[in-house]
């Protein structure tokens, strides 16, 4: 039964490219029937998970190994299957033809991250990612806005070797854990783990991180957003970037109590980096002067809370049960989230002509529910109560301190990789081994001066306090673009505007209808959330 | 008499070559036919060949001597030869001129006793036997790439291929002079190395004239496939030669190649020989490193920047042949490697699932060049623009074929380089420095990703130009690349859906 869920869009997208049946129609049609689908494939595991697993993984008596079973797999197809409806539904494409593209390859995007969040093999889960770049590139390079030629190379570039990287990593740790599956890596962990932990983990982080747009491999992502179309924009940043964080989460799961020694000698050197996502790219957000390019970073710079969710499972050695959670209900929000901006951007689009923040304004007097749909979607993403994101954010937020106590996990500020390098310097000839050891030393005492100021706080603690900067950062920039948009005088651009189709306020209403429902009650994502 | 015979070369049954003499009786008609009966069309020759050929090739699948190579190597010429069916167009005007078929015959019917020698290769247990049935294979070529005797690039192409060919036949003849020498035999067997590097092999000491020999006959080798540093012939000799031949040299001539670099490594798979450590193994093992590593490099680095379709394939299949010698790291694969079937194996299993690989994308993407060329005039990567929108059903088709070239995943292009990857990883648990080829692979592979992204690039990026009609696509053409495609894309995504522990 799961294989449906990729199958009917790769029929879907295969009758629109080759019988030329209408685009946009055969996609909804497919996401309608891929979401009714989903939605009961999922209840079903939930409701009887033992009777379940045989009639969802099975085809023609040979088992496929698809599964609901691990942690954030329903969630995330959950997530594919809700944003593959509104992408389909809102899809403004020029003419026919670029309808019939944007629908294929909106279907194909969406097959390739259901196909990667429901694979339980390893290698098939990073084969369905891989096939859903190929529409991406094509489409940023076929229609996108700006420069896109060089956008979608640098794109591909970018995904293409963290892939090697990630597949290299990936092939390591399946060899020396004997184990293929998620599933058979969790029982093998009981039974050793790997012998090269410290590779395997920097080719992940780096590999996973670069996909998820971590910092400093993150300078493809805004751009690539800012260019795609909306339904690719949407599916790629609300869904398959996700990917990496989901490929994290999973391993860091698996590994239970163990996933510390796998990721631990990186965690304190994450943390920096995933700082960087937040204030420096945040910052970036502040400046930019396009719609597009400020939702791109924005989505980029949210990827840091998540990544801190990441830290703290690893810091806590895999006990941390609310980072998960906090994880995954962010996931799931800030998909939902940013998918309805990129949807509402286009929607801005095509009644002003222009996404130039300055030269918009008092769009709300023309269109108010558009003001409104943006505003909730802006409010959302800044982390409002009783919207979804809050709810993630706050969890994780809240787990950074789970099972601390004052001075117990004190930074020791120079962390295992920075030990690590520097007996790895040391080695080097001409003494520049020297300049790094002392540079890096000072690092390290600079950072335990700042932890023994802040109490005894650990490294991830010390991490969120700064991470919390973000939170005014957001702010910061939505609001101010909401202001630019849709308060103020009416700008020359938004006379052109006249009204939205019933279209628009449907696929828009559908995302803003969940980002309000797992906001009041995200209590209802816990039952998608296989965790002990 | 008699014990001389026996002594240089081993013994063989009549059986192991029916299928060869086979191929060999139909080009004879054909060859015959071609000079006494005028009145035949010449396209009936190359379905007769293409047929005759495809059949022998189910027969050496179930027949007693069941060999997978010979069985890849009638389907690449099979699948060469309809390529020549399409693209007579080209072929009249290059060889006749005008429209005139004349003369074309001989261009069906030389594939088959290539196909022979191929045959009679993968057969073959003794140097003499290797060397010339390789010889049929290669004089075969010279003439069929220098074919299109009104098309300056073909000629040239024929005779760079004959003097370059001319060099490394000489190496090989050399090595196999030199292993007889040292040896007493031509037999090809592990008895016969252990026994000529016998007390060496502990001492740490090797009969030099015994290395140099083997390191020529890996030579000659090295030009089939295509492997640095005997790559140079390559780019050349396809961009200039007849896009069916072309075909031929990139997928049933490297067939051949792996075939003989197979027979030359199978010695040195014995236990007493390829245990890490002992000084024949290193040596192997460091120059098969270092030659795939040079290989890889060169040929996903020089593809980069080329604008002409048939010479960048001509790179890739450079570089492809770089991901298959990693295999050859793993003579006896350590025991952890064999928990996946699809990724592990015998060297020449993994060697012969790449090329399978290859050469369906490789064959597919060959009868689209050939398309393009007759109903656009051009080979280059440009006269692609636009197909997508033109001709959307053969442009995805020719997605699938070069994203398998590149290694997409659920692609079988995918699963075959990552067995590569995977045949590195094994290799490393014996020889850890090995570690240098993995960045040299992720960079390669990456290139793979932007050259091959090129043509798909201009199908799609790409605006038709005013004049640009939708191609027609022969009857043909459409049936062998839907059938790649089709191979491509379930071999590549059956197995990762099932077969994982």
């Amino acid at each position: 039964m799961l294989i449906w869920l990729i199958l009917i869009p790769v029929i879907a997208a295969a009758l629109i490219g080759l019988l030329r049946t209408p685009g946009r129609l055969t996609a909804i049609t497919a996401a309608a029937v891929m979401l009714v689908l989903g939605v009961g494939a999922i209840l079903c595991s939930i409701l009887c998970p033992e009777c379940s697993k045989a009639c969802l993984s099975t085809v023609c008596g040979t088992k496929i190994q698809f599964t609901l079973g691990l942690p954030f797999s329903k969630i995330m197809v959950l997530l594919a299957l809700l944003v593959t409806l509104a992408a389909t539904i809102g899809m403004k494409a020029p003419n026919k033809d670029a309808e019939r593209s944007w629908s294929i390859s909106s279907l194909l995007l969406s097959a390739g991250a259901i196909g990667a969040f429901m694979s339980d093999n390893i290698i098939a889960f990073y084969g369905f990612h891989e096939l859903a770049l190929i529409p991406t590139f094509i489409m940023i390079g076929c229609y996108g806005r700006g420069d896109r030629r060089s956008i979608a190379w640098t794109a591909t570039v970018y995904l293409g070797l963290a892939s090697m990287v990630l597949l290299a990593g990936l092939l390591l740790l399946c060899t020396q854990m004997n184990a293929w599956t998620f599933t058979a890596l969790k029982t093998s962990v009981a039974s050793g783990m790997p012998s090269t932990p410290c590779l395997i983990a920097g080719l992940l982080i780096v590999g996973f991180g670069t996909l998820v747009s971590l910092f400093p491999f993150h300078t493809w992502a805004a751009p690539a957003y800012a260019s795609a179309p909306a339904p690719i924009a949407m599916l790629h940043a609300g869904v398959l970037k996700k990917f990496g964080l989901y490929g994290l989460f999973t391993l860091a799961e698996a590994f239970g109590s163990r996933c510390g020694e796998l990721f631990g000698s990186w965690n304190n050197l994450l943390l920096l980096l995933l700082l960087g996502n937040i204030l420096w790219v945040g910052y970036v957000t502040v400046s930019q002067t396009r719609l597009d390019d400020m939702l791109g970073n924005s989505s980029v710079m949210h990827m840091g809370y998540i990544f801190l969710a990441f830290a703290a499972v690893i810091a806590d050695k895999g006990n941390n049960i609310l980072a998960y959670q906090g994880a995954a209900v962010l996931m799931l929000a800030h998909g939902l989230t940013i998918a309805m901006l990129f949807l509402l951007t286009g929607q801005i689009e095509s009644q002003t002509r222009t996404l130039e923040l300055d030269s918009m304004g008092g769009l709300a007097r023309k269109l108010p529910l558009l003001g409104f749909l943006f505003g909730l979607a802006g409010m959302a993403s800044i982390g409002l109560p009783l919207l979804a994101n809050f709810a993630g954010e706050y969890t994780i937020f809240v787990s950074c301190f789970a099972n601390w106590k004052t001075g117990a996990t004190a930074a020791t500020a120079g962390c295992d990789v920075l030990t690590c390098c520097i007996n790895w310097l040391n080695a080097l000839p001409w003494g520049i081994g020297c300049v790094f050891t002392w540079m890096f030393n000072g690092i390290s005492s600079g950072l335990s001066a700042i932890a023994s100021v802040f109490g005894g706080l650990g490294a991830v603690q010390l991490t969120l306090v700064f991470a919390l900067w973000g939170l005014v950062i957001s702010a910061i920039y939505m609001l101010r673009a909401f202001r630019n948009i849709f308060e103020s005088e009416i700008g020359h651009t938004s006379e052109r505007a006249t009204k939205l189709s019933c279209a628009d306020i449907i696929s828009a209403g559908f995302l803003a209808l969940f980002i309000v429902l797992f906001g009041i009650a995200p209590q209802l994502l816990k039952p998608l959330m296989n965790l002990i | 008499m008699n014990d001389i015979a026996t002594y240089c070369s081993a013994t063989y049954t009549w059986a192991q070559f029916t299928p060869a003499f086979i191929l060999i009786g139909v080009a004879a008609v054909l060859l015959m036919a071609d000079t006494f009966i005028k009145a035949l069309p010449k396209r009936a020759y190359a379905v007769t060949a293409a047929l005759s050929v495809l059949l022998v090739g189910c027969y050496t699948v179930s027949g007693e001597h069941t060999n997978a190579y010979s069985f890849l190597a009638c389907l690449a010429t099979g699948l060469s030869i309809l390529v020549a069916y399409d693209y007579t167009k080209v072929s009249c005007a290059s060889i006749a001129g005008g429209t005139s078929d004349e003369g074309t015959g001989e261009f069906y019917a030389l594939p088959l006793v290539a196909c022979a020698g191929i045959l009679c290769l993968t057969q073959a247990a003794d140097l003499i036997m290797i060397f010339v049935s390789l010889e049929v294979v290669t004089l075969t070529s010279y003439v069929l790439a220098g074919y299109f005797r009104r098309n300056q690039g073909s000629i040239e192409a024929g005779i760079k291929y004959l003097v370059l060919g001319a060099m490394s036949t000489g190496i090989l003849v050399f090595g196999a002079a030199w292993y007889f020498g040292m040896t007493g035999t031509f037999i090809l067997d592990s008895d016969v190395v252990i026994k000529t590097l016998s007390g060496s092999v502990a001492s740490g000491t090797v009969a030099i004239g015994f290395l140099m020999s083997v390191a020529l006959l890996f030579l000659g080798a090295f030009f089939k496939v295509g492997a640095a540093p005997m790559h140079v012939w390559i780019p050349d000799v396809y961009q200039g030669a007849p896009t069916p031949t072309t075909t031929f040299l990139a997928v049933a001539s490297k067939t051949a190649g792996f075939a003989l670099l197979c027979a030359l490594v199978v010695p040195f798979r014995s236990k007493l020989l390829a245990i890490p450590g002992t000084h024949v193994a290193d040596m192997l093992v460091n120059v098969f490193a270092v030659v795939a590593g040079a290989t890889l490099l060169i040929g996903n680095l020089g593809a980069l920047f080329q604008s002409n379709a048939k010479r960048l394939l001509g790179y890739s299949s450079i570089g492809q042949a770089g991901f298959i010698l990693v295999f050859f790291l793993n003579l006896n694969p350590p025991d952890f490697l064999k928990i996946s079937e699809h990724l592990s194996g015998p060297v020449e299993v993994l060697t012969y699932k790449y090329l399978l690989a290859y050469t369906l994308a490789t064959v597919a993407a060959f009868f689209a060049i050939a398309m393009v060329r007759t109903q656009r005039g051009s080979e280059e990567i440009s006269a692609f623009r636009g197909l997508g929108k033109t001709n959307p059903r053969t442009a995805f088709l020719i997605v699938v074929s070069f994203a398998s070239l590149a290694g997409v995943p659920l692609t079988m292009g995918f699963m075959v380089k990552m067995a590569s990857f995977f045949a590195l990883v094994g290799a490393m648990q014996s020889w850890t420095y090995l570690v240098w080829l993995l960045p040299i692979m992720i960079l390669t592979a990456t290139a793979g990703f932007y050259y091959y992204f090129k043509i798909i690039r201009a199908m799609y990026w790409e605006k038709p130009q005013s004049g640009d009609k939708p191609l027609c696509v022969p009857f043909c053409t459409a049936c062998v690349m839907t059938a790649c495609a089709i191979a491509l894309i379930v071999l590549g995504t059956w197995p990762l859906l099932t077969a994982f522990k």
